[in-house]
């Protein structure tokens, strides 16, 4: 057996040209695959740690599925700001069928991560829990993510300025007020490690003192008109403090239900749709949509990867079968010399489960480098981390059906091999 | 050593051949001579198990390979027959080493590699061990193909023509030099050919009619 297993990657690496040719098309067909299996489970991965038991978020008209990504995933545009007098019932901490609302006010970065003007709750939705410093109170005190603290290189007591949207622009930075580090969260593998986190008021303020810029510009007599318009008092954290500023303005709230399955819960949604000037999704809703549409991409991919499949089949049948040919006087060789019928075939099947082994591991190769690439470039572009070198459980399976393929692929030739006519072939000489 | 009796074979609808009995002892050298189509090529593939014959016994070694069939033939014939054919054919993605072990690779054995390298440098070919057989000369791969018929020290040694497409004096080189190998490993020699030149050297002959 050994010598078959030798004799046949002998011949193999023999013709290597032949040999490369089944190989780039078998490890592509692996390797789309695999990289689609481990695209797929990572996304859905991620999507599904950052639903947190949010049943619902509401925010300014627009896209629904836009509101979810932007408030619960932090990878697009608000769809504008909501007043606060137009909220309020959801702020109410005594609403009947609410458990938690976190606000959310975006609309500020500091080195592409997120500033969120928000409440406290927002850790507990997470599973966020301090490990540095202490969570934010004052105005302009903020309390970072774990991937904040370690790209930013931020410390307790930093200080850094903002500036405005996601994108890095000098000449949006909000240059009078700094944000000053007080804490520091542990890592959750959400996105609340990506996040900036601040009070509510702390972004008003920003925008205050944007606008008195602004009007700076215009008009030297105006200075600072904006931000004196601001209550001068300290804010705390909690709705209710929201609630006594009913003109400012808020991006979403965040909202858990006390009971998803209440007939009124279910009914709010659609309420808040039909008769205010916001807009309620719920998330499960909305990402499955998302992975219905990410679905039809990738089904079309798979097919193409199928196909890649079929196609390298025949080329690794289409090789062994030729290089069958060239080698019968070989084959009839190895019989005299004392191999058995078995063992030719063996031989075949051996060198197409070599080629498929070897396509296999190239594919693995394939995929995982591509996905790290494309790894680094989502965690540059939306701040997800995806692992690259992870071996999915459905990535052995890949290996056997692999093999199976390989073994096809084999069969025929394997069985002409086996049945190769020594007395016929020896008297051509 | 071999020893046949009254050996028939029977082409499916065609020709019947009937052999004369042979008997070629250890160490010694037999000439099988006759023009073509009169049945050398069918002794050969039954004196090498390659074909059972329809009738008669092949006894090799003490074993009788007409008697033989499936994988107990093939295993006989790779440890007590050694043949060497008129072309010399190889593994071609094996070196010339190699391919002299895989003669006892294939039987089970483990392969002997300082023997295989004694034949080699016997037969004058020892620098040539890890080169591949394709650039060797037809001169040097009949010698590795008589290496490896050798080296599983078989009863018999078959050569198929080894003679007929070389000159005189190399005619006669090669003779000398696989009647003295069969020799030294113990084995008995027939040689299949209908080349003349031959019987001046070779006492035992059998003219097939």
């Amino acid at each position: 057996m050994m010598q078959f297993f030798k004799l046949a990657f002998k011949n193999l690496f023999h013709r290597p040209l032949n040999l490369a040719l089944s190989l780039i098309l078998f490890a592509l067909g692996v390797g789309l695959i695999s990289f689609l299996l481990l695209f797929n489970a990572q996304v859905k991965e991620k999507f599904e740690a950052n639903l947190a038991g949010i049943d619902l978020v509401i925010g300014a008209k627009g896209s629904p599925l836009q509101l979810i990504l932007c408030n619960m995933y932090h990878i697009d545009n608000p769809t504008g700001n909501i007043k606060i007098k137009d909220a309020k019932a959801f702020l109410n901490p005594r609403h009947p069928l609410l458990k938690k609302s976190v606000p959310l006010s975006l609309g500020d970065n500091y080195r592409s991560f997120r500033i969120v003007g928000t409440n406290h709750d927002i850790l507990s939705l997470y599973g966020g829990q301090i490990k540095e410093g202490s969570l934010w109170k004052k105005d302009l005190e903020v309390t970072i993510g774990a991937t904040v603290a370690r790209k930013a290189g931020l410390k307790i007591g930093d200080a850094f300025v903002s500036s405005h949207g996601f994108d890095e622009d000098p000449d949006l930075a909000h240059d009078h007020a700094k944000f000053k580090v007080s804490g520091i969260l542990k890592g959750t593998g959400t996105v609340l490690d990506q996040l900036i986190l601040t009070n509510t008021a702390s972004i008003w303020e920003m925008h205050a003192h944007a606008e008195a810029a602004a009007e700076d510009h215009e008009d030297h007599d105006h200075s600072h008109a904006a931000a004196d318009t601001l209550d001068p008092h300290e804010h705390d954290n909690s709705n209710l403090d929201l609630l006594a500023h009913p003109e400012e303005q808020i991006t979403s709230i965040l909202v858990q239900y006390k009971s998803a399955s209440n007939y009124q819960a279910l009914n709010m949604p659609r309420a808040i749709n039909e008769n205010t000037s916001m807009q309620a999704a719920s998330p499960a809703y909305e990402i499955n949509k998302l992975y219905d549409m990410i679905g039809t991409g990738t089904e079309t991919i798979r097919y193409i990867a199928l196909l890649i499949a079929v196609v390298s089949l025949i080329s690794i049948f289409i090789s062994l079968y030729q290089s069958m040919k060239q080698r019968k006087y070989e084959l009839a060789l190895l019989r005299v010399m004392g191999s058995s019928r078995t063992g030719l075939f063996l031989l075949i099947l051996i060198e197409g489960l070599g080629i498929a082994f070897l396509g296999w591991l190239c594919g693995m190769v394939l995929s995982h480098v591509g996905m790290s690439i494309l790894g680094n470039y989502l965690t540059e572009d939306f701040g997800y981390d995806f692992q690259a070198w992870v071996l999915l459980e459905e990535e052995w399976y890949l290996f056997f059906i692999a093999l199976a393929l390989g073994a096809v692929a084999a069969l025929v030739p394997a069985w002409k091999a086996a049945n190769t006519d020594i007395n016929q072939t020896l008297g051509e000489k | 050593m071999l020893q046949t009796k009254d050996l028939t074979f029977q082409y499916p609808g065609g020709h019947r051949f009937v052999f004369p009995d042979l008997k070629v002892g250890a160490k010694e050298s037999m000439l099988l001579l006759g023009r073509s189509g009169i049945g050398k090529t069918t002794l050969l593939h039954l004196l090498g198990g390659l074909m059972n014959p329809t009738a008669g016994t092949i006894l090799i070694d003490g074993g009788d390979i007409s008697q033989k069939s499936g994988r107990e033939l093939d295993r006989f014939r790779g440890r007590h027959v050694g043949i060497i054919f008129q072309q010399n054919h190889f593994i071609a993605s094996l070196n010339v080493l190699d391919n002299i072990l895989l003669a006892q690779t294939l039987i089970g054995e483990k392969p002997d590699t300082a023997r295989a390298k004694v034949l080699l440098d016997r037969l004058g070919i020892a620098a040539k061990a890890h080169q591949a057989v394709n650039n060797l000369s037809q001169g040097e791969k009949q010698r590795v193909a008589i290496a490896r018929a050798v080296i599983n020290k078989p009863g018999l040694i078959l050569a198929d023509e080894p003679t007929s497409a070389l000159d005189d004096q190399n005619c006669i080189a090669v003779y000398k030099l696989l009647e003295e190998q069969a020799r030294e490993e113990g084995s008995a020699l027939v040689i299949v050919t209908h080349d003349t030149r031959l019987k001046s050297e070779v006492n035992h002959q059998i003219t097939l009619q």
